[in-house]
């Protein structure tokens, strides 16, 4: 059942001097239950793919359907709706909220759900458990490391239960034995009915994954 | 939800204590001003005894007179024109005509020391309308009035000074070289009452050709409502006086309110235009003491926004509306909002009572020693704490909305970049 | 280094049009806040054309079984001689007063006394045209006491009460309504003729308010009756004798000026007088508002101008501390972002001057409601200049503390704990 797709998409970045086309006629479907890796050299899309997939950016031509609906169009309300249950996005450079700490930032997509605040919290405590981060719930991200932040990134993504995960390189910051651990439990999720699609440099794990997409240059090469 | 709100804030807040401060101080500044005209207001206009009735009642001194050859006179009410116009109103609950105030010499009967005081002649309803607090004896009569005797109401500040406080009641005391005999003894008068402030009344029948003299005119009107109708019977009264001696034009500067007393408006012409006037300076200090912190205060909030950047994109990339968002800005603003509120508040009652010389002296309490017995009550009422909400409410609104506005706007990624 | 501070500020000139948006607005609102001010100012110190130090308005009050008499005679001619009871006793006061030692001179006016609360205007003829006048009816003792300079002409007579002369005062443009006071010979008031016996000292009834033309003329006899704002006395003490002057004298005086129909009531300085007379004709209030709403306007606009520019520096953290790891002196950092506020002060301060002097033209601000005060024809450069230094100075100030602190801030933390920021 496809419960992504992406019909001939287009982006492109225009500045007075400077038109860039980041993305060229792309085509992809992603059905329920996938695992699917994107990979490419720097600068050849992935990112802005995986962005627009994620709902987080428009695209300049073509379509994004999710669950079969067309999201083009569609109005803010029913976006967030969108970004808050049905996806869970881990981003490159973390981003999480400095002022908060690490169990408030987890649970930050829960607040836009209704839900009592000890319903929240116990289930990001129970994400932050899959993690390995459960006992630095009081510390903020300034007093992280790298890894840990990143593992703090993915816990956020995965407290709400989503149906597709979109994650852009989420080893990339942690080291082997971490990095190991991030993709099983990856993997756990795909298994139990989540849809993934990861961008990543490493060839070594995404070998392991279903199916294998790679741009160059905005086009899709294969 | 709103708990988080408030943690974040606080955290922020102490981040950026520099931008905190300025930001509460200039709420704080404006939440003072406007307390400030407002209280100011009120302790002019506020019901206070013995005036318990300013809010009913209605109020003529000046009048104006032109004379077919060619002069003019402008000043205070004459009788005669007191006389035919104003003491036949019907439509009021009561009226009273006052004599301005005037300075007297007293003396204890016989005794060459002698002081000078604040001396009201007045009627018989002049106690009727206010209510003046008696610690000895009782007001004078209409008997006494329409016999024009000579009786004496007196301060306490009069007991202390000339009857060194044994009982006065009964004891006669000199004014201006007559005797009367004091009727009754009531407590200081504040100053800020301005329609019934003196240190000793009499009534003014007792004075020989007291239709020589310069009145001050009250009247009480059943309901706030009769205002119109006075003022429309005032100038039937006129217009009929007019018709009499076809010489003279006499034109009466008022009725007025208590707060448009306070405009001190120079002829009833133009009365309209100075109302007018009064309302748009009203207007006006309240947009500058809004619009001016709003604009420093949005700057800041932009500002504060932009560094957050990146945490909106997040939020709404987790699912976030435009509305939460907004309100996320707002609600944060609003802990500011409401501190700067606080502490503006107490500023201001600091204010009023260590400038209240500054603030609330007018040209009778400049020139005479008297109290200013402020009442507290002008301050804790439950419309100031109101007007103070709703100036926070107001300025958070004013100050953080478009910023938050625009913020929610903004694309996911390009949110994220910043 | 302004090349290199220009290139910058064009470079981010989409996020500087704020700044310097707020710039031009705060600029123009200080530039009329601090012109009022100084409008203020100049006209408070003008010479108000005479000289209340010293000086005393004494009160008397009418005994009972004279004020029948009183009201009966008053306004009628000079020729009744019932009048001389209390016009005979006033003069015996007066003249006791002036054998006092710390009296220096005593003077009558009819409703003329400076800062009164009531004033008398007439309308004269010049040549053809009308003038309005302040009028004031004066014993010959007034200029004296109020120490008001009057240039006599040679043929000067005014003190002879039948003589028919005025003295006069210009308005500011020293005009007695639109002649040039200096070629008045005569005016004309109701049937008679005047001659101009001497020119007065410009007079202004309040501080704030503009010279108008002013006229002296001698009190009638059958006036100089100490009641009511018909007859004044006042008095001028010896600077040395002034001292709790008040309370010593009515201490002293007691019934001793109760002469004939009159008894001594109040002696008010015309300090007190002024006071209560500014706040009355709302002065008081008015320039209190405006006192306090200026005041508040600056406090924000200071607060606001330090908040942004504290902001703005403290952002640029990162480029300071990549700035110093390229081997920029602190001097030299400092140089830059001071530099750069100031020059962005300067380009703002050219166009807000540009448009307070259109609105200035144009008098917009007078239409907003905002009270002014009333100008007269000089309004030069220096004025102008005058403005523009005081606000371009106090916002620099602002400016200046609010770059400094937080570019110094950001120098002391390692090159490397900035950048990683970023």
């Amino acid at each position: 059942m496809q419960i992504i797709s992406l019909e001939n998409i287009s982006k492109v970045y225009s500045t007075k001097e400077i038109e860039t086309l980041a993305l060229e006629n792309v085509n992809l479907e992603v059905n329920k239950g996938d695992f699917l890796s994107v990979m490419g050299p720097s600068g050849c899309g992935k990112s802005t793919m995986l962005n627009i997939m994620g709902l987080l950016d428009i695209p300049t031509g073509g379509r994004v359907n999710i669950n079969r609906v067309d999201t083009t169009n569609m109005k803010d309300k029913a976006m967030a709706e969108f970004r808050n249950k049905t996806l869970g996005f881990v981003f490159q450079s973390f981003h999480l909220v400095n002022s908060l700490n690490v169990l408030d930032n987890v649970e930050l997509p829960l607040l836009y759900r209704k839900m009592s605040g000890s319903e929240r919290t116990r289930r990001a405590k129970e994400v932050l458990e899959k993690v390995g981060l459960v006992h630095r719930t009081k510390h903020f991200p300034s007093q992280l490391s790298g890894g840990q932040c990143q593992r703090v990134a993915i816990a956020r993504a995965l407290v709400g239960n989503p149906e597709i995960i979109l994650a852009d390189e989420p080893t990339g910051n942690l080291d082997s034995k971490m990095g190991a651990e991030i993709m099983d439990l990856l993997f756990q999720l795909n298994n139990e009915g989540a849809t993934i699609v990861m961008v990543t440099h490493d060839e070594h794990i995404a070998k392991k994954t279903k199916c294998i997409v790679r741009f160059f240059d905005g086009r899709r090469v294969q | 939800m709103y708990k988080v709100y408030f943690k974040q804030a606080l955290h922020i807040l102490k981040q950026d204590r520099l931008i905190s401060a300025i930001s509460i101080i200039g709420t704080a500044l404006a939440i003072t001003m406007i307390m400030l005209v407002y209280m100011v207001q009120e302790v002019k206009t506020a019901n206070v005894l013995p005036e318990i009735h300013r809010d009913r009642s209605m109020y003529l001194n000046m009048m104006d007179i032109k004379y077919n050859t060619g002069g003019r006179w402008r000043a205070m009410l004459k009788y005669e024109a007191l006389k035919e116009c104003l003491l036949p109103l019907k439509t009021p609950e009561n009226i009273s005509a006052t004599v301005m105030l005037t300075d007297a010499v007293v003396n204890m009967e016989g005794s060459a020391e002698r002081n000078t005081y604040q001396l009201r002649q007045t009627d018989d309803n002049f106690w009727k309308i206010y209510s003046f607090p008696f610690t000895e004896g009782k007001a004078f009569t209409k008997e006494d009035f329409d016999s024009g005797i000579p009786v004496v109401v007196i301060s306490q500040k009069i007991a202390k000074e000339i009857f060194k406080g044994q009982q006065a009641v009964g004891k006669t005391i000199d004014i201006n070289f007559i005797p009367y005999k004091v009727l009754g003894v009531v407590k200081n008068i504040s100053m800020l009452c301005r329609y019934s402030f003196a240190d000793l009344w009499i009534p003014y029948t007792s004075v020989p050709s007291y239709t020589n003299s310069m009145y001050n005119f009250v009247a009480l009107a059943k309901h706030k409502n009769d205002f119109d109708a006075i003022k429309e019977e005032v100038l039937v009264n006129q217009k009929k006086y007019n018709a009499i001696d076809t010489t003279r034009v006499l034109d009466l500067n008022g009725p007025y309110t208590v707060s448009q007393m306070l405009l001190d408006i120079y002829s009833s012409e133009d009365a309209a235009n100075e109302i007018k006037a009064n309302t748009r300076r009203n207007i006006l200090i309240l947009v500058i003491a809004l619009i001016i912190p709003a604009i420093n205060l949005s700057s800041f909030s932009l500002s504060r926004i932009r560094k957050r950047m990146s945490e909106i994109g997040v939020r709404k990339a987790f699912g976030a509306n435009k509305f939460s968002l907004i309100g996320q800005v707002l609600y944060e603003n609003m802990i500011t909002s409401l501190i700067g509120g606080a502490l503006g508040f107490i500023l201001s009652f600091i204010a009023v009572v260590s400038l209240r010389d500054l603030l609330l002296s007018d040209s009778l309490s400049v020139l005479q020693s008297g109290e200013f017995g402020l009442s507290m009550s002008a301050f804790f009422s439950l419309s100031v704490f109101l007007a103070v909400f709703l100036a926070c409410i107001a300025l958070n609104v004013l100050s953080a909305s478009i910023p938050a506005f625009r913020a929610s706007r903004l694309p996911i990624v390009n949110a994220l970049k910043s | 280094m302004i090349k290199h501070i220009l290139k910058i500020m064009k470079n981010e000139h989409k996020s500087n049009t704020w700044i310097m948006l707020e710039l031009t607005l705060v600029f123009v609102v200080l530039w009329f806040c601090f012109d009022y001010l100084n409008l203020m100012i100049q006209r408070k110190t003008e010479p108000k054309g005479f000289d209340i130090e010293h000086t005393y308005a004494i009160d008397f009050g009418i005994k009972d079984e004279y004020k029948e008499l009183y009201h009966l005679l008053s306004g009628k001619a000079d020729n009744d001689t019932l009048t001389d009871i209390f016009v005979e006793n006033s003069l015996r006061i007066t003249e006791k007063l002036k054998q006092m030692p710390e009296i220096e001179d005593v003077c009558y006016s009819g409703n003329s006394k400076p800062y009164g609360f009531g004033n008398s205007y007439y309308s004269f003829k010049v040549d053809t045209v009308y003038a309005m006048a302040l009028t004031k009816y004066v014993s010959s003792e007034y200029f004296n006491v109020f120490k008001i300079k009057v240039d006599k002409n040679p043929e000067y007579d005014w003190d002879n009460p039948a003589s028919k002369q005025i003295i006069i005062g210009a308005n500011d443009e020293n005009n007695f309504g639109n002649r040039p006071i200096d070629e008045i010979k005569v005016v004309a008031s109701g049937r008679d003729t005047l001659r101009i016996a001497g020119i007065a000292n410009k007079f202004k009834y309040l501080d704030y308010e503009r010279y108008s033309e002013t006229a002296y003329l001698l009190m009638k006899r059958h006036k100089l009756i100490p009641y009511s704002y018909e007859g004044e006395i006042s008095f001028r003490v010896k600077p040395s004798a002034d001292v709790d002057f008040v309370d010593k004298f009515t201490n002293t005086i007691q019934d001793k000026l109760d002469i004939g129909p009159f008894y001594f009531i109040n002696l008010t300085s015309y300090q007190k007088q002024k006071e209560a007379v500014l706040i009355s004709w709302g002065y008081a209030d008015n320039f209190k508002n405006i006192f306090f709403v200026i005041l508040f306007i600056v406090i924000n606009v200071f607060l606001g101008i330090f908040g942004t520019f504290w902001f703005r520096t403290q952002s640029r953290q990162s480029e300071i501390g990549l700035r110093c790891a390229t081997g920029s002196s602190k001097k030299q950092i400092h140089g830059l972002i001071i530099g750069e506020a100031l020059l962005m002060l300067v380009i703002a301060s050219i166009a807000a001057t540009i448009i307070s002097l259109i609105l200035g033209y144009y008098e917009i601000i007078g239409e907003l409601g905002v009270p002014s005060v009333s100008k007269a024809g000089h309004f030069g450069i220096v004025h102008y200049l005058a403005n523009y230094s005081v606000t371009i100075i106090l916002l620099s100030i602002m400016a200046l503390i609010g770059t400094y602190f937080p570019a110094r801030q950001a120098m002391k933390i390692q090159p490397s704990e900035a950048l990683r920021a970023e």
